[in-house]
């Protein structure tokens, strides 16, 4: 059996969100939340009792952008060693390597294939080892 | 005049001239040699003539002594007066010397001497005979005279030898005349000779020196003509250095500028001229200067770069340098262009980001439609109708199309930039076309085209998995689209003399003769009807020929008549130290120099290369091509931080995940802690180190190399867990990948690996099955690692450990696969379970 994963996904594009949702709807073994902007995944992660195994953060968000969100989880202490995998659609070698180097366990690149997302997430949390 | 002619005429010209010098020094030293001598003879004559006037006087002398002393005598004899005999008495007395004086004069002609003797008797006969006169008229008067002369008959012996003396002065007056006739003659006939070579001699001089004066107003004009070619070159150089766009100005030998063009004084924004004299490091960034030197050190002839240009308001600007040598090397002056880049750098950062933001605004909508079709195509929305799901599927296709060029563009746009970074690595090119088949396959499947690699020699290169893998997908790809169904897409890789070769090759239509010579170009498509309507961007051999070449490699192809094609890419052979199998390399990180030093000898006494890095940062710039190394012995205190840091961003990088760390340290109880545990550290060292041990846990550290590798058969039906495993593996062993039973017992009926690492559900059945097939082979039984999913507990016999994916990571795979093909390390401290 594959173990259970709660994942928070921070997406500003609501067609995106709703493919990713579905996608991860397929894996009987994912709960997924969305949420439109690095701000409102902050207040979600903010409720008493929502702590999810791997927070997926758009690297590109208005306002509030991926990079800035995970300095700003980072800073809670009952987050900060959430894993955290980007999505990007500014698919770069050196780019990829730099999110990493932020402290991310895996980045995804836009577009994505929704039937492999869940494989993938999984793969990034089994190598992270987390 | 052309040139050649030019040419010519002057090297006839010199001819001439050489000829000339030489004809008439020789003329004027022969001239004055035969002058000389001719001067010599003359002079010799004159004193033979001289001589023989001197001997006529000399003669006339003697003959008028004898002659006077016959008149004397008879003026005597016929008055018998003592006054008449003095002529006879100064004959008698000045003959002896007279005679001598003849003598003397005619020593060197012997047959006028024989002459001069005859008349020398004749004369003291005659003298004789005249003192016999003057006896016989003093004793008998002149009676007996009278009786003497009666007596004679008219021959009067005094008369005799009178003409006798006459006959021989006539003679060598006669023979010194005709001397003296013939010595004129003879200087005359010289006199003429040399009037007519000395004339010769004028004209020939004259001659010389009218050819001088030709050559010479020729040479002049030649001269003046070059001049003026030289003038008007000088000025057309001149107008282009001023008319120029880059900045133009000569450095002298003492580094400081001589001339500078009004371009220069645009770019520094300075007066026109007021650059003349100001230094180098006036105008361009001081690395700059540095790097030049260091670039004219070496030799470089001509030197080029990019630097920070200094305005003379003190702004900058982005400045391209091109410096040239003129002259000897001794006094050298440099030549230097300047160019203002920076609306070109500016342009360039413009460009870059907008082909980004383009390509990210596009693959936003794009996830969304080829993710919501994904998910349809899935089947997650739900039944689909199988005509609808045609059309998706079209819609699907385009869209992953679409996402392909983007890709395709942004590569073209990374390598023109020279920005798409590689990462070089020794790899062997056989598990790069494994690779590419493995994901091309699934595209083949669809067109009905087998893939099928048909030989694979071990070929280490050095280079980009993911670009090398791009670059066989593509020809894989190509091959497969241009393929007949049911055709068959053969892959080689074979070594060549110096360089691995990687052949695809298909038996479908060739390459049109037409499209030959665009093939390699940026989109170019040859006609589509051929590729059974799956077109690509026309980017992807640009980029497979632009990536080779990137490796030092290069990307050709034939298609002979008759149909099929086959595309080769070679690369260097990698036969160094640094391959793959032979990294028998350790990085030393120890920043103590003595222990370092220690270290480094007792490593390199055991055939090891050793680099040292004294910091974390030299390591981590060291670490920067991680193919290098077969091994870190680490010292952990260091003077800009922990060594574990170092060994924690080696376990975090995919390519470094797998190799050996050794640790030596003080510090013991470290070696217990949890998560320093975690980092699968070989061995932990406390110092002071036993030299034999360290060399003995290194040698076993980095494992048999080459031939000897351990072999480790992995079977799992994911192809990025396979990708992920044989990576972290790959510092322990030779790993080979399968993905089912079936390829696993081919693979144990070929060779016998050492350990084999075990995935328990697989597409063809349970992987508990493969155990069975391990035991029934000979020998002792093959330890087996179970990495799965699934948390099975204990299952005893050749299973040695039981590792669940999600809870083990790859470097505890490595760990506890590098434990069993090195039992020996397994029991040692600080080794992961």
């Amino acid at each position: 059996m594959n173990r259970m994963l709660s994942i928070l996904y921070v997406d500003d594009e609501p067609d995106i969100r709703e493919v990713a949702s579905i996608a991860f709807g397929l894996d009987g073994g994912i709960s997924i939340r969305t949420a439109a902007s690095g701000r409102e995944a902050l207040d979600a992660l903010a409720e008493p009792g929502y702590r999810p195994d791997v927070i997926m953060l758009d690297v590109m968000m208005p306002q509030l952008d991926g990079p800035g969100t995970l300095a700003e989880i980072r800073k809670r202490p009952e987050v900060a060693k959430t894993p955290v995998i980007f999505i990007t659609a500014r698919a770069q070698a050196q780019e990829t390597a730099g999110y990493l180097k932020l402290g991310a366990i895996g980045v995804i690149t836009k577009p994505f294939d929704p039937m492999m997302l869940p494989v993938e997430v999984r793969a990034m949390v089994v190598r992270a080892g987390a | 005049m052309s040139l050649p002619a030019e040419a010519r005429r002057q090297r006839s010209d010199r001819l001439a001239v050489a000829l000339l010098t030489f004809g008439l020094a020789f003329l004027l030293t022969a001239s004055a040699w035969w002058v000389s001598t001719e001067l010599g003879r003359a002079r010799a004559l004159r004193e033979s003539i001289h001589n023989s006037y001197q001997q006529l006087i000399e003669i006339q002398k003697a003959f008028s002594l004898v002659q006077d002393a016959e008149t004397g005598t008879r003026g005597y004899v016929i008055s018998g007066r003592d006054e008449f005999l003095g002529p006879y008495t100064r004959a008698v007395a000045a003959l002896p010397a007279a005679n001598a004086r003849l003598e003397k004069l005619f020593a060197g002609e012997p047959d006028q001497l024989r002459l001069v003797h005859l008349y020398e008797d004749l004369s003291r006969q005659k003298l004789a005979l005249l003192a016999n006169g003057i006896e016989t008229r003093r004793i008998e008067g002149l009676a007996g005279v009278e009786r003497d002369a009666a007596r004679s008959q008219g021959t009067s012996p005094g008369r005799v030898v009178m003409d006798h003396i006459r006959a021989v002065v006539t003679q060598l007056t006669n023979n010194e005349e005709r001397e003296i006739q013939s010595s004129l003659t003879r200087d005359r006939a010289r006199t003429t000779r040399t009037e007519l070579i000395v004339l010769t001699l004028f004209g020939s001089l004259f001659l010389g020196a009218a050819a001088a004066i030709v050559l010479a107003r020729r040479y002049l004009a030649a001269r003046g003509h070059l001049v003026r070619a030289a003038e008007a070159e000088a000025r057309r150089q001149r107008a282009l250095v001023d008319a120029a766009m880059d900045g133009i100005f000569v450095l002298n030998s003492a580094g400081r500028i001589d001339r500078a063009n009004p371009a220069s004084a645009r770019i520094f924004h300075s007066k026109p001229g007021e650059l003349a004299g100001a230094r180098m490091s006036e105008l361009i960034d001081e690395s700059a200067l540095t790097e030049i030197e260091t670039q004219r050190k070496a030799g470089a002839d001509a030197i080029r770069l990019e630097t920070i240009g200094k305005r003379r308001d003190g702004s900058t600007f982005t400045a391209e340098l091109s410096i040239a040598g003129m002259g000897e090397a001794a006094a050298r002056d440099y030549v230097v262009f300047v160019r203002d880049i920076s609306a070109r750098r500016e342009l360039e950062q413009l460009k870059e980001e907008f082909v980004s933001t383009v390509s990210h605004e596009l693959r936003t909508p794009l996830t969304s439609i080829a993710g919501s079709l994904g998910l349809i195509v899935g089947q997650a929305a739900g039944p689909v109708p199988d005509k609808a799901m045609r059309l998706i599927a079209i819609a699907q296709a385009n869209s992953q199309r679409l996402v392909r060029l983007i890709n395709d563009v942004l590569d073209v746009e990374k390598l023109d930039a020279g920005k798409l970074p590689f990462q070089f690595m020794p790899l062997d090119l056989a598990s790069i076309a494994q690779r590419a088949i493995d994901g091309v396959q699934g595209y083949a499947d669809q067109l009905h085209v087998n893939l099928r690699l048909a030989l694979a020699e071990p070929t280490p290169v050095r280079g980009d998995t993911d670009r090398l893998v791009q670059v066989v997908t593509n020809l894989l790809s190509n091959a497969a689209k241009f393929s007949p169904e049911g055709g068959t897409v053969t892959v080689l890789v074979t070594r060549e003399g110096e360089q691995a070769v990687l052949t695809v090759s298909d038996k479908g239509p060739g390459v049109p003769e037409a499209f030959r010579d665009r093939i390699f170009s940026r989109f170019a498509q040859a006609d589509s009807s051929d590729a059974r309507g799956k077109s690509g961007t026309g980017l992807g051999l640009y980029i497979a020929k632009e990536i080779a070449e990137r490796h030092g490699g290069r990307l050709w192809f034939e298609s002979p008549e008759g149909g099929g094609t086959s595309f080769h890419l070679g690369l260097p052979l990698q036969t160094d130290a640094s391959g793959p199998g032979l990294r028998d390399r350790v990085l030393l990180v120890e920043d103590e120099p003595a222990a370092a030093a220690l270290l480094m000898t007792i490593l390199e006494s055991d055939g090891f290369k050793v680099d040292a890095a004294a910091t974390l940062k030299d390591a981590r710039k060291a670490m920067e091509d991680p193919g290098k190394f077969g091994a870190v012995v680490l010292d952990l205190r260091l003077p800009d931080g922990d060594g574990l840091d170092l060994a924690r961003d080696l376990r975090s990088r995919p390519e470094t995940r797998g190799i050996p760390i050794i640790v030596v340290s003080a510090d013991a109880a470290r070696g217990k802690d949890p998560a320093v545990r975690m980092l699968d550290v070989a061995d932990w060292m406390e110092k002071p180190v036993d030299p034999d041990r360290l060399a003995d846990l290194v040698r076993r550290a980095i494992g048999p190399v080459g031939e000897n590798a351990p072999r480790i058969l992995h079977i799992d039906d994911d192809r990025d867990i396979r990708e992920l495993v044989a990576q972290a593996l790959a510092s322990v062993g030779e790993v080979i990948s399968v993905e089912g039973l079936v390829q696993a017992r081919a693979s144990l009926k070929e060779r016998r690996p050492d350990v084999v690492v075990l995935d328990l559900e697989l597409r063809d059945g349970p992987g508990l099955d493969f155990l069975e097939d391990l035991n029934a082979g000979p020998g002792t039984p093959i330890p087996v690692v179970v990495f799965s999913a699934q948390d099975t507990g204990d299952l005893g016999g050749s299973v040695a450990a039981v590792l669940v994916k999600s809870k083990t990571s790859l470097t505890g795979l490595a760990g506890a696969v590098r434990s069993l093909v090195r039992p020996a390390l397994g029991v040692k401290t600080g080794t992961a379970e």
